[in-house]
């Protein structure tokens, strides 16, 4: 649609008539004159190309082309874009302002947040005092400037010119449908979401625009320059995830360059017992490299350690936290229905192999618990639960146990017992459809009145950290172990790893990752009816390699982003009876729930990257490692035509993705056309001459 | 073409002997009506007079005249000797050389005779076509026949005149008087421009026409088939005849009128074209040089002499041009 500044200069175009009255006249004005040789006239006239015949119609039509340009020129028209035609009394905008971590992005002295800023203030600044709008910042949790759309446009103004980058990552999908949903509330006749954004692909290549109605127009308006490099950490691990004293512990930290040119830099880890350690990393274009260090402690409390590179445009990844918790002893959980006390039971000595007694540095609590008392707060202070003939557990404890190996817990079944087949059925149907069972038990065999009466184990898999150390045979004989009742299983689901083969060919010891923890399948028992496990002095290094071995995988870690919520689980007792539970962090004190009972501790929302400490009352019973989100660190940007492509929606604008701001300009307010008139007149007068030269050049001298 | 009118009004003064003394005998055959003369008045003659018409070719004539015969005779000119043979006239020996050489010889001299000159005037209505202000082509040619036809007369020899279109229309017999002259001017006057061109069929009753070989000269505009025109123009050549071509243009045909747009029709057929000079010029010209070196290649090609003349200058000029480039030959 196109307005005109100055209509009362239309009548002008009239003027564009007078080449053709003058067409129109000199063709009746045209002599006649006698030639003998019209016939080389007619010769030179057949040879002559279309724009010698149609000359005098041609310097018509670009006389009078060349008036009507000029004269609608002189009017000043403007082409509006839909967005700008569409904003009457009746319009609604909704300015969305991405103020992600990545927003915070330095490039010429400006950030990318305060391009976008000025943009949207700029598209603010061109919407009619009666339009209603609305500022949506949109960080991990998007919150509008105001409740409801409003035409208090210096508020939302100052909303945007104090918009300052968070430490969080975008959430552009709640970002949207809290747009949408304030729109449809208004019940505006033209509906139009504006976004600002650097167009991260890591926060907009999952976004959905189903719940934007097909009315609404979405304009997207890029804030980001074209070359954005950065390097950050982007993870930081610990392995294993939680080292015990004394044991070696290695701090991986993986740096990601986004950039596209080969970056070398050092990776320094400060950790807050004062030991320093650096390490230099190559990074090729597009590609991460990790730093790793070793450290050993020796006594039992929380580390915090602080991994940085070299400050650059995105400072707030350049360091990276991580709360090393090192505890004294592995808390073993241990279910059966059987005594402990009682010799001779499997739990007898599976409890004395682990925990020998007081006085053994076993590193190793075992707490004992029949099935039926077993609760969640038990289940979730252990490091590893061992279940060894429960057969009276209730079935609602095997959805405990499923929840907790997949919450990342180690959980370790020996499969032994009367019900064990119908158990290993019933834990199977609690695990989730996408983990496997390793194994399906057929029934119990005894042996001993077949053949030699008993089997050995016959093959292990040596490189699994569960067995590495029985790779050396002079550490312990595992062939030497006879199993006389073993549980006959069927085939091992492939996506297990069988640790053990018997000389039979069944599984011995099968492993399995659920969900971010570990099940341990354990078909053989330290009973002395089932085998001479018990006496064997294998038994007790196999259960603490299996139990280190789990407590050492690689399981992920939970990590606290800013924009999400933290916790840490500590033992019940230390948080105190009636003791103050409080979060102090970066920006002060923090609201905090606590469950004494459980000993979960849970802060809802941290906004900034940095250490909070738990205190319950004067003590320190905790701390937590807060970083930003590792995808702010790749600062690759998407185009949003993608999106929409993706999306099939029509009624969609670009501008910006750094270019200049007239793109802004025509998409807000329209695009002024008198300079392409003026400048097509121009072409029209000089097409006018060339036409003429061309034509006249045979003129007679 | 300005001026034109001017130099045929001037009236040089000068002597010249013997040109003034051809001249008083032509002019005094028809003094008397001198001033209703059209073509060739006393400044026409005034400029011709110095003018010599050389003929390139041997001719077969009857009376005593300044041009070669291919007949021996006793004359002034020497040519030859040759030994003398019983049945010689005794008074043809060479006593000179008889004292040289003590034998006889014939001294052979070359005979003279007169010329026959045949003017033909192409009357179709493409030679009424003039530029505005000048003179048309047909008065053009007139004006060359009649300076032709008096130089011819002039030095003795005999001019006869043609007028054609697309036929013969009108012949004059060759003579060498001056009342001959008096009635070829006669009948340029009388002439006037109508049918379509067909050198071709005039030029070939002509050709029935004349029993003495000569000299053939058309003055034309040219405007046929230059093929067909030619294939006449061959008989002639190979009968003996030398060809002359005047063909006769004006500003006007050879670089268009300078008008804006214009309907241009033709003066012989009902055929038109509207156009642009001004855009149309470069081609046109570029076909009607085709066309004229086509005339002129075809011309050298059958040894004829042909001359172009533009109605805008004077046509003594065109006459004086020609006779010099013919005398060089």
């Amino acid at each position: 649609m196109v307005s005109l500044l100055h209509p009362g200069l239309l009548p002008w175009l009239l003027a564009a008539s007078v080449p053709i009255v003058i067409h129109l006249l000199t063709r009746r004005t045209r002599r006649r004159l006698d030639l003998p040789t019209v016939k080389f006239l007619q010769k030179a006239m057949a040879q002559q190309s279309d724009i010698f015949r149609w000359r005098h119609l041609l310097l018509m039509l670009l006389r009078t082309l060349a008036i009507l340009a000029l004269v609608a020129a002189f009017t000043k028209p403007t082409l509006n874009s839909p967005l700008a035609a569409q904003t009457n009394d009746r319009s609604s905008v909704v300015l969305i302002l991405d103020t992600s971590a990545s927003m915070g992005y330095v490039d010429g002295g400006a950030s990318t947040l305060s391009r976008a800023k000025s943009d949207a203030i700029k598209v603010l600044s061109s919407l009619r005092d009666s339009v209603k709008v609305n500022v949506i910042l949109c960080d991990a949790h998007p919150q509008s400037v105001a409740s409801e759309l409003t035409t208090d446009f210096p508020a939302l103004e100052r909303s945007l010119r104090d918009a300052k980058p968070s430490q969080e990552r975008a959430n552009p999908n709640a970002a949207i449908n809290m747009a949408v949903e304030q729109l449809g509330k208004s019940g505006a006749k033209s509906k139009q979401i504006y976004v600002f954004s650097d167009f991260q692909r890591g926060n907009w290549a999952d976004v959905k625009f189903e719940s934007v109605p097909a009315d609404t127009k979405m304009a997207f308006v890029g804030a980001a320059s074209d070359h954005r490099a950065n390097v950050g950490i982007t993870s930081i691990r610990l392995s294993p995830t939680a080292p015990r004293i004394g044991e070696p512990v290695a701090v991986e930290c993986e740096v990601f360059n986004s950039g596209d040119s080969l970056r070398t830099l050092p990776v320094n880890l400060s950790v807050s017992t004062g030991e320093r350690q650096t390490q230099n990393v190559s990074l090729a274009p597009f590609s991460s490299a990790t730093a790793s260090f070793t450290l050993q402690f020796d006594s039992p409390k929380q580390i915090e350690c602080v991994a940085s590179i070299p400050a650059d445009n995105l400072p707030l990844d350049d360091l990276r936290r991580v709360v090393i918790d090192l505890k004294k002893t592995a808390v073993v959980l241990v279910i059966t229905d059987e005594d402990p006390k009682k010799a001779p039971n499997s739990t007898f000595f599976l409890t004395h192999a682990l925990h020998p007694g007081a006085a053994a540095q076993s590193g190793v609590q075992i707490i004992t618990v029949k099935p039926a008392a077993l609760n969640n707060p038990t289940l979730h202070a252990a490091d590893a639960v061992i279940v060894c003939n429960a057969p009276q557990m209730p079935d609602v404890q095997f959805q405990a146990l499923s929840r907790y190996a997949s919450g990342g817990g180690n959980l370790i079944w020996f499969l032994y017992g009367d019900k064990i087949a119908d158990q290993m059925t019933k834990l199977g149907r609690q695990l989730p459809a996408t983990e496997p069972m390793p194994l399906q038990i057929d029934h119990v065999a005894d042996l001993s009145g077949n053949g030699k009466g008993y089997v050995t184990l016959a093959e292990a898999h040596y490189e699994s950290p569960l067995l590495k150390a029985f790779k050396d045979p002079a550490a312990a004989d595992l062939s030497k172990i006879q199993f006389r009742k073993i549980c006959v299983t069927g085939e091992v689901d492939p996506r297990a790893e069988t640790l053990l083969k018997f000389d039979d060919g069944t599984c011995a010891v099968a492993h399995t990752i659920e969900g971010s923890g570990n099940l341990l399948l354990v078909n053989m028992s330290p009973d002395p009816t089932w085998s001479d496990l018990a006496r064997q002095p294998a038994f007790l290094p196999l259960l603490h390699e299996f139990l280190k071995g789990l407590l050492s995988h690689n399981t992920a870690a939970a990590e606290f982003v800013a924009g999400g919520s933290a916790s840490s689980t500590v033992a019940a007792n230390s948080l105190g009876q009636g003791a103050k539970i409080s979060c102090s962090g970066p920006m002060g004190l923090l609201p905090v729930s606590s469950d004494p009972v459980t000993g979960s501790i849970v802060v809802d929302n941290v906004p900034q990257s940095g250490f909070y400490h738990i205190d319950a009352g004067q003590n320190q019973v905790a701390s937590l490692a807060v970083n930003i989100h590792s995808d702010e660190s790749d600062l690759r940007t998407i185009d949003p035509r993608e999106l929409e492509t993706q999306q099939r929606r029509e009624s969609s604008y670009f501008a910006g993705m750094g270019k200049a701001d007239s793109d802004l300009d025509s998409l807000s307010k329209g695009r002024p056309l008198w300079q392409y008139l003026l400048a097509f007149a121009l072409l029209c007068l000089f097409g006018e001459q060339a036409v003429s030269r061309v034509t006249a050049k045979g003129r007679k001298k | 073409m300005a001026g034109f009118g001017a130099r045929r009004q001037n009236s040089e003064s000068g002597p010249g002997r013997d040109a003034s003394a051809m001249m008083s005998s032509v002019i005094g055959e028809y003094t008397s009506d001198t001033q209703q003369r059209k073509y060739l008045q006393t400044s026409d003659l005034r400029r011709l007079r110095n003018f010599q018409f050389a003929a390139k070719l041997i001719v077969e004539g009857s009376f005593q005249g300044k041009h070669r015969s291919p007949y021996y005779d006793y004359s002034a000119e020497f040519a030859d000797y040759r030994p003398y043979t019983p049945g010689d006239e005794i008074r043809a020996i060479d006593w000179r050389a008889y004292a040289r050489t003590d034998r006889f010889y014939i001294k052979l001299s070359r005979k003279e005779t007169d010329m026959n000159c045949y003017l033909l005037v192409d009357k179709s209505n493409s030679m009424a076509y003039k530029d505005s202000g000048g003179v048309s082509k047909l008065e053009y040619a007139s004006y060359m026949a009649a300076g032709l036809a008096y130089l011819i007369i002039r030095q003795g020899d005999k001019a006869s005149l043609s007028l054609g279109d697309d036929a013969l229309r009108a012949y004059i017999p060759a003579g060498g008087s001056q009342r001959h002259l008096q009635r070829i001017l006669i009948a340029l006057e009388q002439n006037t421009p109508g049918g379509e061109t067909g050198l071709p069929a005039t030029l070939a009753t002509l050709f029935g026409v004349l029993k003495r070989k000569g000299l053939l000269i058309v003055i034309s505009d040219f405007l046929d088939e230059p093929e067909r025109v030619f294939s006449t123009l061959n008989m002639f050549a190979h009968k003996g005849f030398s060809v002359l071509l005047f063909q006769v243009l004006t500003d006007g045909e050879m670089f268009l009128p300078d008008a804006d747009n214009a309907l241009f029709q033709d003066m012989e057929s009902p055929a038109f074209a509207v156009a642009d000079p001004n855009a149309i010029r470069v081609a046109y010209q570029a076909e009607l040089q085709a066309f004229l070196n086509e005339i002129s290649t075809s011309a050298k090609a059958r040894r004829m002499q042909y001359q172009l003349a533009l109605t805008s200058a004077p046509y003594y000029e065109a006459l004086e041009a020609f006779l010099t480039a013919r005398g060089r030959m």
